[in-house]
């Protein structure tokens, strides 16, 4: 065992909490920007966790200004160091894509996979296994599947997908 | 007969694929007179298949022979061996019937059958072209035409025909070349090839398997009736695609089962698996620390108390700038719990970083709807809000067990000595980051170099590398309604502005940003401007202090990295893009490349020294002003790492920042943001009227 006092602090925990249950549950949503604030919270909540990994509190790692068993852990330190950076790097690349998406879109929701949808219906059809045509022919090109198939962000059915502008009212 | 075997089946094959050649085809009812046409292969062909069918004086009969000797003096139980010789006779004769009819098939000249023959071969055929040139019906199917062959194509065939014949001759001479490797089986008595062993039972044999062989080809149409009529297996063609159908249709369940094509959908496995898996073990099987403290320090009671508020509305909120600010309150909320803990690196990063993030997401969120798009979810909101608890729970059960569960002194104890007596520098974590774990930063930086290259990317649907906008390539925009960069909105204080005074008409001395005058009149902000151009430098040297501090203290090239970055940030907010331009002329990717650069080569010049990758030295200097300086190698790492750093921040303004600008304005002017694709609008940056002041 180390002689550092490894007993965590039950602040900190409860921190850890709450910042991985609410990056969880924004990082289930379909909209980029949810993702991304979620994919923040859990990020923050990952670094508390390796602090917490550390052990216990103590003076800034400096030789010579902290004692050095009153330091913290330098370790766990330089590593969430570098994870905070990273994520700022991750951060920009989500935003400009959720950019790009509204840009091409009109709106920054991560949409259903077409090809695993044909996927799906087509294991649904069950098509018998005694044909021995090579191969089956849907007719259909991507393209016009992808005009079938329902946009999960468009809750009337008219076919344009909702931006909804003006809702808080309604919460 | 291996040896055997090899030559007269080569040639086989060799033959069948001359024949193609020539004709075309392998169809046996469209070849007539190809042995007229085809002499050599013919001769080959029939000197193979003599051969397989082991006609004398040919090495196919010489092997046969000995491997029906072999079996009649076998060493197995009888009933083995008798099993064996009679599957080898009877095999034999099926051979003989088989090889006769491919010979006679592939190279006589025949008038065709009649159709009854032809159609009980059909189920036989696999291969043949079952398209309408071959109708069962017709007893005459058009005949192949017949190409010559090139001598090369031939050749090899007749060679080796050639050979199986004299190996047959001379069979001492297959015998001595063969011998040692038959040598090499541990079992079995050698045995001799010969090629007349006197009236022999394997003698009588053969003659009995040729006699037979020769019956069935002779009564073939009535072996083929009787094949025809015998319930036949299913080939292993059919039964293969039969097997890989089943096999695609199991493969696509499977895949509809598992492969939702939905993201939130794959991300809750995931975290459910993270939730259950270490939970439950976690339930079961640890041991739960017994004793627990409130708090290292009270004061994180009241950071932890804000950063869960702040996260409980974050994700609550629907407006996404709401949403922005209150994650920013709990990233600040981090950077004060860093700081109690005992980490100032962490938390002067932490408190850049969370800046610098909010001011890109302000940015972006800009130009995105004000609220996120709802839907009507309600049920799986639950879902959700029931993995988010449950992660959370687990990560809370993580956070207890796991300090204690370490059983080995943590490698940090020794990192003091090591940081101070091989590093040079007295913040640990510094040293830890440019020397202990210098691989690490390394990939990082290469993380950071990629993710803003992909940034610019998704951004820049001009030329990639763009142009560095400086205030003279400013042909001012002058809009429909005259105003400047931000403009497009009513400006209720135009009245109260005294026109000519900011612009053309102001003496050079009281420009205090440079590219000031390109914003719209009603965005800019005298004190603002001021106060920039008061603070810019302080805080380019108070950069260059953390970085070069930081190795001693608190600060360090990420930390630098992000003061600059933020200095950029406060130019361009205040002077608009142009100002930006003037602040860092420069492209980003050259600061991006710089920095990997050096600090990859940094890490490879001990190399040349005889030293390891990215070991560091120190030197002690004594400079004339300076006096006795320390210089420490990793300095120079971690300059590339604050280039980088820099160089990221820098992108991320231009493409987030101005070049979002500039798509906004163009979709202000009346243009779809995604036209600006159009290569000859392009080519132009801002010609939205207006000439060059």
């Amino acid at each position: 065992m180390s002689d550092i006092d490894m007993t965590p602090s039950v602040v900190l925990v409860l921190a850890i909490g709450v910042l991985f249950a609410a990056g969880v549950y924004l990082l289930l949503e379909r909209s980029l920007t949810r993702v991304l604030l979620g994919f923040i919270l859990l990020g923050n909540g990952a670094n508390l966790l390796f602090l917490v990994a550390g052990g216990r509190a103590g003076g800034a790692p400096l030789v010579g200004t902290t004692p050095e068993d009153e330091m913290s852990d330098p370790l766990v330190q330089a590593m969430v160091l570098t994870a905070i950076v990273i994520t700022l790097g991750f951060t920009a690349f989500v935003l400009a894509m959720a950019y790009r998406s509204w840009q091409l879109h009109g709106h920054d929701e991560v949409q259903d996979d077409l090809e695993d949808r044909r996927v799906a219906r087509q294991a649904a059809r069950n098509a018998p296994a005694f044909e021995d045509l090579d191969t089956e022919e849907s007719g259909q090109t991507l393209d016009d599947e992808a005009a079938q198939v329902r946009d999960e962000t468009d809750a009337d059915g008219d076919g344009v997908t909702d931006r909804r502008l003006d809702d808080e009212g309604r919460r | 007969m291996i040896g055997a075997h090899a030559m007269f089946k080569a040639t086989l094959f060799l033959v069948v694929g001359a024949v193609d050649a020539a004709t075309g085809t392998r169809d046996l009812r469209r070849l007539t007179g190809v042995g007229r046409a085809l002499p050599w292969t013919a001769t080959a062909g029939a000197l193979a298949t003599a051969s397989m069918i082991g006609l004398p004086p040919l090495a196919g009969y010489v092997a046969k022979e000995a491997a029906l000797e072999g079996l009649l003096h076998g060493q197995g139980p009888a009933w083995v061996d008798a099993v064996a010789l009679w599957s080898v006779v009877v095999g034999s004769m099926l051979t003989t019937a088989y090889s006769l009819r491919f010979w006679w098939g592939a190279f006589s000249s025949h008038k065709r059958f009649a159709g009854a023959p032809v159609r009980a071969n059909e189920h036989l055929d696999l291969r043949a072209p079952r398209g309408p040139a071959v109708e069962p019906e017709e007893p005459l199917v058009d005949p192949a035409r017949i190409k010559p062959l090139p001598v090369l194509l031939v050749a090899p065939a007749v060679v080796l025909a050639v050979l199986g014949l004299v190996v047959g001759l001379v069979p001492h001479l297959g015998e001595e070349l063969l011998q040692p490797y038959a040598a090499s089986y541990p079992t079995g008595e050698p045995g001799h090839l010969v090629l007349w062993a006197g009236l022999t039972p394997a003698l009588a044999l053969t003659v009995l398997i040729l006699v037979v062989g020769v019956l069935l080809f002779w009564q073939r149409s009535r072996v083929e009736r009787f094949q025809a009529s015998l319930w036949h297996v299913p080939e292993a063609d059919v039964a293969y695609r039969r097997v890989m159908r089943r096999l695609d249709d199991v493969a696509a369940d499977v895949t509809a089962v598992t492969q939702r094509g939905s993201l939130p959908f794959y991300l809750g496995i995931m975290l459910l698996a993270l939730a259950l898996g270490p939970g439950l073990v976690m339930v079961v099987q640890t041991s739960w620390p017994d004793q627990l403290k409130a708090w290292d320090r009270p004061a994180q009671l009241a950071a932890v108390l804000a950063i869960c508020v702040a996260s409980v509305l974050a994700a609550r909120s629907r407006r996404r700038l709401k949403a922005v600010v209150l994650i920013g309150i709990a990233g600040y909320g981090n950077a004060v719990l860093f700081l109690l803990h005992g980490a100032p690196d962490l938390a002067l990063t932490q408190v850049l970083v969370e800046t610098v993030t909010l001011v890109v997401m302000v940015l972006v969120l800009r130009r995105l709807p004000p609220y996120f798009s709802d839907r009507p979810l309600a049920a799986s909101r639950w879902v959700r809000l029931g993995i988010g608890v449950a992660v959370g729970v687990a990560m809370m059960g993580l956070a207890l067990v796991a300090p204690l569960a370490r059983v080995a002194v943590p490698i940090s104890v020794d990192f003091p000595e090591e940081a101070y007596a091989w590093g040079g520098g007295k913040n640990i974590v510094n040293v830890t980051l440019v020397d202990i774990r210098a691989w690490d930063t390394m990939g990082e930086i290469s993380v950071l170099l990629a993710a803003a290259t992909g940034v610019a990317s998704l951004v820049f649907l001009r030329v990639r590398s763009g142009e560095v906008l400086r205030t003279a390539d400013a042909r001012v925009v002058r809009g429909p309604q005259g105003q400047g960069i931000w403009g497009g909105e009513p400006d209720p204080g135009a009245a109260l502005r005294r026109r000519g005074v900011t612009d053309e008409s102001q003496p050079r001395m009281s420009v205090w940003l440079s590219a000031g005058r390109t914003l719209a009149p009603q965005r800019r902000s005298v004190i603002f401007e001021v106060v920039t151009r008061v603070l810019f430098h302080s805080m380019i040297v108070f950069a260059l202090f953390l970085l070069f501090a930081g190795h001693n203290n608190p600060g360090g090239g990420f930390a630098a990295g992000l003061v600059v970055g933020i200095a950029l940030v406060v130019r361009y907010l205040a002077g608009g893009r142009y100002e930006l331009g003037e602040a860092a002329p420069v492209h980003p990717g050259i600061l991006l490349g710089l920095g990997l650069f050096l600090s990859a080569g940094v890490g490879l010049v001990p190399l040349l020294l005889g030293g390891s990758v990215l070991q560091s030295a120190i030197i002690d200097l004594t400079l004339p002003v300076f006096g006795h300086v320390k210089l420490v190698t990793t300095l120079f790492f971690d300059i590339g790492v604050f280039l980088v750093v820099v160089g990221l921040v820098l992108d991320i303004l231009r493409t987030l920042g101005a070049e979002i600008d500039r798509q906004g304005e163009r979709a202000a002017l009346g243009r779809e943001p995604g036209e600006d694709t159009d290569p000859l609008s392009a080519l132009e940056p801002d010609a939205i009227g207006g000439g060059r002041r």
